[in-house]
């Protein structure tokens, strides 16, 4: 066949059969080479190069069972199959190298006798391909002797599995206050948990670089500091032998913190079984090291209130299924407790919180992790007080709230509450969400419409920013001048395309009186800084800014030196080196336009005077601490405040849910130039929360049926946004140098309680009283809504059944 | 651009990627174009990384489709190469680079959107294609337009007001160009799109595109991809070719990707003329069945509201650009919510194959189980929906026809459905004539409840054969599949009730066909506001 002439080819890609050469190049043999290799056609003794030239793929074999015995691990016939480089076990890695770190609380690398979650890695299978992993797979012979497993926090808590004692933090004397008061309300309930899906691939690849001495790491993570922490320790090598390869995430809920580590070190165990690069995969989308949920919270409460809703003791237990292996799970139950107290000074509050040990597996890697579930936990103790008094929720908050001047003034673990924050918050979302016009208009329109009902809620929330681990609360940033001027910054942070660029660039231009396009920042390069700051759980953003401003302060200081001695150059001998300032690209005492001393100028002299143009930031928030021994401490270096208030609207006919306006007031950053910024945070947020309440259904207790939901199905689509949403950013009160850096990150999550709230409110239209035992479970997914509709008429014509009895046979006596 | 003649095989074809003619050489046929541009070039690179719920990676497909240049976005994951002979491609990246100073990317410029590049390459992909339709005009199919975008990073409302800000751009350059072509009585030209007021690099480039010709390529592995222009082709290719898969849009997510490995041959219906038209009569449309959904929704959608409404909640702007009728149907999925819409428009369906036509109604065609009617070698040709003006509906005595369709699904687009109703009442002033209940993801083929449409005829459309239907539906009607999202056979079994009963709710007056609105939205969303008003002096 003879080709039609072809005019126009301005691109093409190489072809998949390329001609004839004469003469091969180094190149072309090594290509050669890599694919014979790759085909297994020959011995498997390389030389380093050839190690290097070729990649295998690492499979790891994971366990069907949440808890089983391992009886008999036999692997002879997938060893033999033609391209399977390596089959490991437990025992195929060295005495006391089977292990994770302290980070993973004692889990073994690989599963040596007993497995104890459903995905635990259990072999690893190195072959040429994929392919031949998964047929190697299916032909390891690996008995397990299966033991009933423990699924769900009921299941422990009647098997009394725990992980370690209660942890109490108790305010005043709960048990003598809880005798006194009239009202007494008790109950149970269940924050399922929700799933992190993600968006790019999840594959791991380690590369030995450097003749084997060292490995160079790709995984897509959240603290690649860790993962090179555990690839060096998995290798026996030091830190500084291990690169990370930098990941674009598209968000923090792009990657898992924990669970790329375990991979990680399975991938470097793997790498060095067979001396090359191994790209480790798990078994599939659905796989638990992959899928990373949050921890799903049993709550208990006993509280003691008058008949106004006004809470004057409150034991609240928080059951948290910490899984089998407690990574940081211990982190996520203080961070409920902590944030249990929400915005009510309780006088008398006693908050137990025990972590469960189930045989399953869970995450700490999503935004808000513990502080949502402890928060909610409270709102929703708050609507059932507001329901037996028979107030409105909203009354029975107001009455609640810490309030200025009066007791108690810090949360129950001795931390201020600014309550003056509170009201201030309140009081405006209120106010812009015109929320007593709005609630007179929808009972207006609920008389009217049968079939559809509205409902609205306000709540507000506070928000602790900083880990209870102290020791990750720091930051370090290098901040370098160049020789026009111009400034490169890099960051230890990784980088989740979330904009924190332009404050990192606002903040330096204005520390340094320069144009933002003069300066270039660089995050993900943790060559040069070796910490990185955890974007979740910490205020990353705020320690990063703190850390610049000590950076650049260092800078300002050298930098009005050369100033100083260039205006005494020009005869300004008067000038004093404090009042030196940086100002729009010129530097001076009292700026001028007519004689001005340039930005570009002190640099330039600075460089010939050489000066250190080079400075590290550090920053750690001082006096930080929290003992859960004593349930004291003063673990957040902030708290953030925010209110909102949710419009909803249900459709009786099929149980959807539609969020029809959404109003916030909350503290938004430092910066006045980051509102668009902040808002944007904001909103990802409160989806996040919105999806884990109304559509992301994650099975829990896990079972053994395959399930039918993708659980990505359930995030929130474009169309399901609510319709309108107002936002008021306020200036955040209180000490400058300690403010949030980045509050509208993590915070608003807690704010989605308000939609579950306004979804009590239509239910109230559809007949809903507190004295009907029903339950609206959580997330309100189309059919739970429908269903509860269900139960509210079943129970309604019972009731009214019922009290007809009496008066039917009253009247037939009588008769 | 070449395609080769007729009867020659060729392992070659060309078509335009970001203003440039690309040549593609022995490149799979069952490669889709993401892996193609992610070896193409590094700033391709995230191309690979593929996922048509999470993670679409769309461009923008010029076509010409009969007489009319269009922008189409679609998703590069889904699209094979050989499709691709003839078209156009412009990638985010192209259109960023070809033109920075064009409305939509300086509509993108600002901080607002920072977020990963990925993720705004969606957005301003799919505002590419919003800015050239001349059938957005309202702020309502905002929403329609972005439900591609699954994810827990979008800022909605941002989104939302930018859009808004470049559609109403553009309305304002369609109405002075249609206030200019009314002197030479060429209006109407505007307003379909048919001319181009725009002038800019693209569409110049758009209105160049010639139209779809036959391919016959032949990839590395020597698998065959033919695209006839005929039917008569489209038979003989069929007869000489009896394992060769047919194909229309490709959308089915992963399908082709399982064939990698095997030696399957693709017979494209795209470029075949009798199944990309759509044919009007005065009682009926033809719709071709490989005529895309959006197509078809531009055609009938302003007579047949219940098809527009079905298709908001079906899929993604993307795989409705591509997705067709004919693909949609032979697929048999089980819960799909066109099929009680097809059947309450008492729709049916052409079947052609070597041996002649036949034709069936839609709920004939479900064989149960992921099957239908159709035999080896047989395709479907057209589907055809009966039209309801007034002048078809008088000539058999009927007075008005009411039809609708209802769908519930775990969230409003991109996701498999809980069920799906569609409802259609034919009445001489209150008195049923005919009635069609049909239902999908209750059973594992769409059903039609016969028992309560044989109830329906001849009684009076009021509340008390609502109720009485309703006992007659939760008795005959069983619930046989297990509902997606978890959604318990009870709940399904609920909603066989309650979406007759909101049809009910929202047309209880056989004299008006348009819907009674039963929710609030109006008050916070402005559905119907234009993008741009006019002031007519």
């Amino acid at each position: 066949m003879s080709e039609p002439e072809d005019p126009f080819s301005p691109f093409r890609l190489p072809s998949a059969t390329p001609a004839k050469q004469t003469r091969e190049t180094f190149g072309e043999r090594l290509r050669r080479r890599r694919e014979q290799l790759a085909q297994g056609d020959e011995s498997k003794a390389l030389s380093s190069w050839q190690a290097r030239a070729r990649v295998l793929t690492a499979l790891v074999v994971e366990s069907p069972h949440p808890r089983a015995s391992i009886v008999r691990c036999q692997a002879g016939e997938a060893r033999r199959l033609a391209g399977v480089e390596a089959v490991l076990f437990a025992d195929d890695i060295p005495p006391f190298r089977n292990a994770l770190g302290q980070e993973f609380s004692g889990e073994p690398l690989l599963a040596e006798d007993e497995v104890h979650y459903r995905g635990q890695p259990v072999a690893l299978i190195v072959a040429r391909d994929e392919a031949t992993c998964r047929e190697a797979a299916a032909k390891l012979e690996i008995e397990y002797h299966i033991s009933p497993g423990i699924l769900s926090i009921d299941h422990a808590l009647a098997m009394m599995s725990f992980h370690e004692a209660p942890r109490v933090c108790e305010r005043g004397k709960v048990t003598p206050a809880l005798a006194t008061d009239t009202h007494r309300s008790l109950g149970a309930f269940l924050i399922p948990p929700q799933q992190a899906p993600l968006t790019g691939s999840t594959e791991v690849r380690v590369t030995p670089v450097r003749g084997g001495r060292g490995y160079s790491v790709k995984a897509r993570a959240l603290s690649p500091a860790l993962i090179r922490t555990a690839v060096a320790r998995t290798a026996d090598i030091p830190e500084s032998e291990v690169q990370l390869e930098p990941v674009g995430l598209a968000g923090v809920t792009d990657a898992l913190e924990l669970e790329p580590v375990r991979l990680a070190m399975l991938a470097t165990r793997a790498a060095m079984a067979c001396g090359t690069a191994v790209v480790l995969k798990v078994s599939g989308p659905d796989s638990p090291l992959i899928r990373g949920q949050r921890h799903p919270v049993k709550v208990e409460f006993d509280a003691a209130h008058d008949a106004e809703g006004r809470i004057s003791a409150l034991d609240l237990k928080l059951h948290v299924d910490g899984g089998f292996y407690a990574m940081d799970s211990t982190t996520v139950m203080d961070r409920a407790a902590l944030h249990a107290d929400s915005v009510y000074g309780i006088g008398h509050f006693r908050i137990t919180s025990q972590l469960c040990r189930t045989h399953r597996i869970t995450s700490s890697s999503l935004p808000a992790e513990g502080s949502a579930q402890g928060a909610w936990a409270m709102e929703e103790i708050i609507r059932r007080v507001a329901s037996a008094v028979g107030k409105t929720p909203r009354e029975v908050r107001e009455k609640n709230f810490y309030t200025e001047g009066a007791e108690p003034k810090t949360a129950p673990y001795g931390q201020p509450v600014q309550a003056a924050s509170i009201s201030r918050v309140w009081n405006q979302v209120l106010r812009r969400s015109d929320f007593d016009t709005r609630i007179a208009a929808i009972e207006k329109w609920n008389r009217k419409n049968h079939y559809h009902k509205r409902g609205i809620a306000v709540v507000t929330t506070k928000f602790g920013l900083g880990d209870p681990r102290p020791e990750r609360d720091a930051a370090a940033v290098l901040v370098q001048i160049l020789a026009d001027g111009s400034v490169l910054v890099r960051v230890g942070l990784v980088d989740v395309n979330d904009g924190f660029r332009g404050q990192i660039r606002e903040e330096v231009a204005h520390r340094l009186g320069i144009e933002e396009e003069a300066i270039r920042v660089i995050l993900n390069d943790f060559d040069v800084l070796p910490r990185s700051t955890p974007v979740i759980g910490a205020d990353a953003c705020g320690l990063v800014l703190r850390a610049i401003a000590d950076a650049c302060k260092r800078l300002q200081g050298r930098l009005r030196e050369v100033a100083l001695q260039l205006f005494a150059a020009r005869g300004q001998t008067e000038v004093e080196i404090e009042a030196i300032r940086f100002v729009d690209g010129l530097v001076g005492p009292d700026i001028s336009p007519t004689h001005p001393l340039y930005f570009r100028e002190v640099i330039e002299g600075a460089w010939r005077k050489r000066v250190n143009l080079v400075e590290t930031g550090y920053h750690r928030t001082p006096n930080l601490w929290w003992d859960h021994e004593l349930g004291a401490g003063w673990p957040f270096s902030a708290f953030t405040y925010a209110a909102a208030v949710a419009e909803v609207q249900i459709d009786a006919f099929t149980g959807e849910v539609q969020v029809l306006r959404v109003d916030f007031a909350h503290e938004g950053s430092p910066s006045p130039d980051q509102g668009d910024r902040d808002f944007a945070q904001l909103m990802r947020a409160f989806t996040l929360g919105s999806g884990w309440l109304l559509s992301e259904s994650v099975p829990y207790p896990e079972t053994d049926e395959p399930g039918l939901f993708h659980v990505a199905e359930g995030v929130p689509g474009f169309a399901d946004a609510p319709f309108q949403v107002v936002a008021d950013r306020l200036r955040p009160l209180g000490d400058p140098g300690a403010l949030p850096g980045d509050p509208c990150a993590e915070a608003p999550v807690l704010l989605a309680s308000c939609i579950r709230e306004a979804l009590w409110d239509a239910l109230r239209a559809f007949g809903m009283k507190p004295e009907l035992k029903i339950d609206l479970p959580l997330p309100s997914t189309p059919p739970a809504v429908l269903g509860t509709l269900r139960e509210i008429s079943r129970q309604i014509r019972e009731g009214d059944a019922t009290s007809r009895r009496p008066a039917a046979k009253a009247a037939s006596e009588a008769g | 651009m070449g395609c080769g003649k007729q009867g020659v095989m060729q392992s070659w074809f060309t078509f335009e990627l970001d203003g440039e003619m690309c040549r593609v050489e022995r490149e799979s046929s069952l490669g889709t174009l993401a892996s193609f541009l992610a070896r193409l070039d590094p700033c391709f690179s995230h191309f690979a990384e593929h996922d048509p719920l999470l993670a679409p990676r769309l461009v923008v497909m010029g076509t010409l489709e009969g007489d009319r240049h269009r922008f189409r976005i679609v998703d590069a994951g889904l699209l094979l190469m050989p499709m691709l002979a003839d078209r156009q491609i412009w990638t985010p990246e192209g259109i960023r680079n070809a033109e920075p100073e064009h409305p939509v990317n300086l509509a993108f410029q600002e901080g607002s959107f920072e977020c990963s590049g990925e993720r705004l390459d969606t957005i301003l992909a799919l505002t590419f294609e919003g800015y050239y339709r001349p059938d957005l005009r309202r702020q309502g199919q905002v929403n329609d337009q972005y439900d591609a975008i699954v994810t827990r990073t979008a800022h909605v409302p941002a989104i939302r007001e930018t859009a808004v800000q470049v559609f109403a751009s553009t309305e304002q350059l369609r109405h002075e160009a249609a206030r200019k072509a009314e002197r030479s009585g060429e209006e109407s030209t505007v307003w379909t799109g048919k001319k181009d007021i725009f002038g800019d690099r693209f569409t110049r480039q758009l209105f160049r595109l010639p139209e779809g010709r036959a391919l016959q390529y032949v990839d590395g592995r020597k698998r065959r991809f033919f695209r006839p222009e005929t039917i008569v082709d489209l038979i003989k290719l069929n007869r000489e070719y009896p394992a060769a898969a047919y194909i229309a849009g490709g959308t089915g997510p992963g399908r082709f990707a399982l064939l990698e490995d095997t030696a399957v041959d693709l017979i494209s219906l795209e470029a075949v003329k009798e199944l990309t038209s759509i044919l009007t009569t005065e009682d009926h449309w033809e719709i071709g069945s490989a005529v895309s959904l959006t197509q078809t929704a531009e055609s009938i959608g302003r007579e047949c509201l219940a098809f527009n409404k079905a298709l908001r909640r079906f899929a993604s702007r993307p795989v409705r650009n591509r997705a067709t009728l004919g693909g949609y149907l032979a697929t048999a999925w089980a819960s799909g919510q066109l099929a009680p819409l097809l059947m309450a428009l008492n729709a049916r369906i052409r079947l052609i194959s070597a041996d002649g036509e036949r034709d069936a109604p839609v709920s004939q065609f479900y064989a149960g189980k992921g099957r239908t009617i159709l035999q080896p070698g047989e395709i479907i040709r057209s589907i055809l929906i009966p039209r309801t003006t007034e002048h078809a509906l008088s000539t058999r005595g009927i007075t008005s026809r009411l039809c609708d369709v209802y769908t519930v699904a775990p969230r409003r687009t991109g996701c498999e459905p809980y069920a799906t109703g569609g409802f259609a009442l034919e009445l001489r002033d209150r008195r049923i004539t005919k009635a069609w209940l049909a239902y999908s993801g209750i059973a594992d083929a769409p059903v039609r409840a016969r028992e309560a449409e044989d109830f329906l005829a001849g009684k009076n459309w009021d509340e008390s054969t609502l109720i009485e239907t309703l006992a007659i539906l939760n008795r005959s009607v069983d619930v046989t599949a297990p509902g997606a999202g978890g959604a318990s056979p009870g709940y399904l079994k609920q909603l066989v009730g309650t979406l007759f009963q909101k049809f009910y709710h929202q047309h209880p007056r056989p004299e008006s066909v348009r819907p009674e609105s039963l929710t609030a939205t109006g008050e916070f969303a402005k559905l119907d506001e234009p993008f741009f008003h006019t002031t007519h002096v």
